[in-house]
């Protein structure tokens, strides 16, 4: 499996050293483009005006948040049942972004619902289950760290996340359980996107950008755990 | 293994029944929450029975999610729990005597304390035996997590308020469905749905939890 060949650590930090700058030129461009598109190459929403535009920053925070949590999740596995040694260093590196993004969704959509539900926040099943989602990365956190030797917290942190992983269906199917004020699903669904593709592209191009930062921000955290603990070792031999 | 259980439950009933101050304070932290409710909010009776409910099963939610951080420390100090992990018995047989010894010492007695609280909160007396319905599946769900926080928080620093994080966005479930139980008798709607609702997250609880507190024993054990 390919996973296997990148338990050795140098050789996962070769392949880093090598996505790490293609990471940042794709971000740094679909991020640009995405960002034109979404402020000057697409139209106002006929219902929504000018507001339409966070969507460009919410929907794929949202996709990022989640899909960060199942990566949390899978590592939560990889670490538990084969002990694979990156998976522990990847989890500790997934966590903080993938709270950032789930803040990033909480903020935005914020921002969205005053001036179009009239209010900064609504007990809306997606919204509740979002910062559920939120609050399971901050558990992470606090547990992944809480002990005085930070490998003690990893299996502890790890079936945390794993346990935690029954909110994401809750969070994906909300708007179809219960039916609220939160729109429901208009990229991934049955009979296609309900979107015009005037909006589809910009927000695709936003998605890639962030998405490829995600990445970015993941694996340079990684490298820099992974020098750290070499650098620990150094110490301890001299 | 009935054997052992039913020596590991008398056991735990035993230990706790020394430390029993512990479930005074902590029946006293549940009549306080209570109490703080109608000095906050004001004395009138109406408003007070219509956020009774609420009050109620926030008060007992917070006064039983910070009483686990030391459910498994003495036994891990002392190497009970590696004898058992050596041992042939299996460690599931151990936590559910350790859950079952602290529904009964410490559930139980909140359970006997909530028709005064209701009395307190002005409950119309109707919804009493469906709140005690919730609320004791509502304390077996949370004693579950209460299992699950305790073994993964063993030995990390402030643990206490560490497992009331860890246990409180899990809990929400429970809370939620409780909570809808008792008002739907209100709007003369069935409480029944949401019972079930409370059953079925309950007997989801017992599968994860037991299973993730025995994760985190043996992880505790195999990292210490």
């Amino acid at each position: 499996m390919v996973i296997d060949k990148y338990a050795n650590p140098t050789r996962f930090l070769s392949l880093a050293r090598y996505l790490t700058p293609w990471l940042a030129g794709i971000s740094a461009i679909s991020l640009s483009v995405g960002l034109i598109l979404a402020f000057f190459g697409s139209p106002p929403d006929y219902q929504q005006g000018e507001t339409v535009r966070i969507m460009y920053v919410h929907v794929p925070s949202a996709w990022i948040a989640l899909s960060s949590y199942l990566g949390l999740g899978i590592s939560a596995v990889f670490f538990l049942v084969w002990r694979h040694p990156l998976a522990d260093i990847a989890m500790r590196a997934i966590a903080p972004t993938g709270a950032i993004f789930a803040f990033l969704t909480l903020a935005t959509g914020s921002l969205w619902g005053r001036p179009m539900w009239g209010s900064w926040w609504v007990w809306d099943g997606r919204l509740t289950s979002m910062l559920v989602l939120f609050f399971f990365f901050i558990g992470y956190l606090a547990l992944s760290s809480g002990f005085e030797r930070s490998e003690r917290g990893a299996r502890p942190a790890a079936i945390l996340a794993l346990v935690g992983c029954i909110n994401l269906p809750i969070v994906k199917f909300s708007v179809d359980w219960w039916n609220t004020l939160h729109q429901p699903a208009s990229i991934l669904r049955a009979g296609g996107p309900a979107i015009d593709s005037s909006m589809l592209w910009p927000l695709f191009t936003m998605f890639i950008g962030l998405q490829t930062l995600f990445f970015l921000l993941v694996l340079v955290q990684m490298q820099t755990s992974l020098m750290k603990r070499r650098l620990q070792r150094l110490q301890m031999e001299a | 293994m009935m054997e052992f259980l039913r020596a590991s439950v008398m056991r735990e009933l035993r230990i706790g029944w020394l430390s029993a101050g512990d479930i005074v304070a902590q029946l006293g932290f549940y009549l306080m929450i209570a109490t703080l409710f109608p000095l906050a909010v004001g004395p009138a009776s109406e408003t007070l029975a219509e956020l009774a409910v609420s009050v109620i099963w926030i008060a007992a939610l917070l006064s039983v999610a910070p009483a686990f951080d030391k459910l498994f420390s003495a036994d891990f100090e002392t190497g009970w729990i590696d004898q058992i992990y050596l041992s042939k018995q299996p460690l599931l047989i151990y936590v559910l005597a350790k859950g079952m010894a602290h529904i009964l010492m410490s559930g139980l007695p909140l359970l006997l304390m909530t028709p005064i609280v209701a009395g307190l909160m002005g409950l119309p007396a109707p919804l009493l035996p469906v709140l005690l319905l919730s609320l004791s599946l509502g304390i077996i769900g949370l004693n579950l997590l209460g299992l699950l926080a305790a073994a993964l928080t063993l030995g990390a620093r402030r643990a206490g308020l560490l497992g009331a994080v860890l246990i409180l966005p899990l809990a929400f479930p429970l809370l939620i469905f409780g909570v809808m139980a008792c008002e739907a008798p209100q709007i003369g709607m069935s409480s029944a749905p949401h019972l079930s609702l409370l059953l079925a997250s309950v007997l989801a609880l017992l599968v994860i939890s037991l299973w993730a507190c025995v994760m985190g024993l043996t992880s505790a054990l195999e990292d210490r």
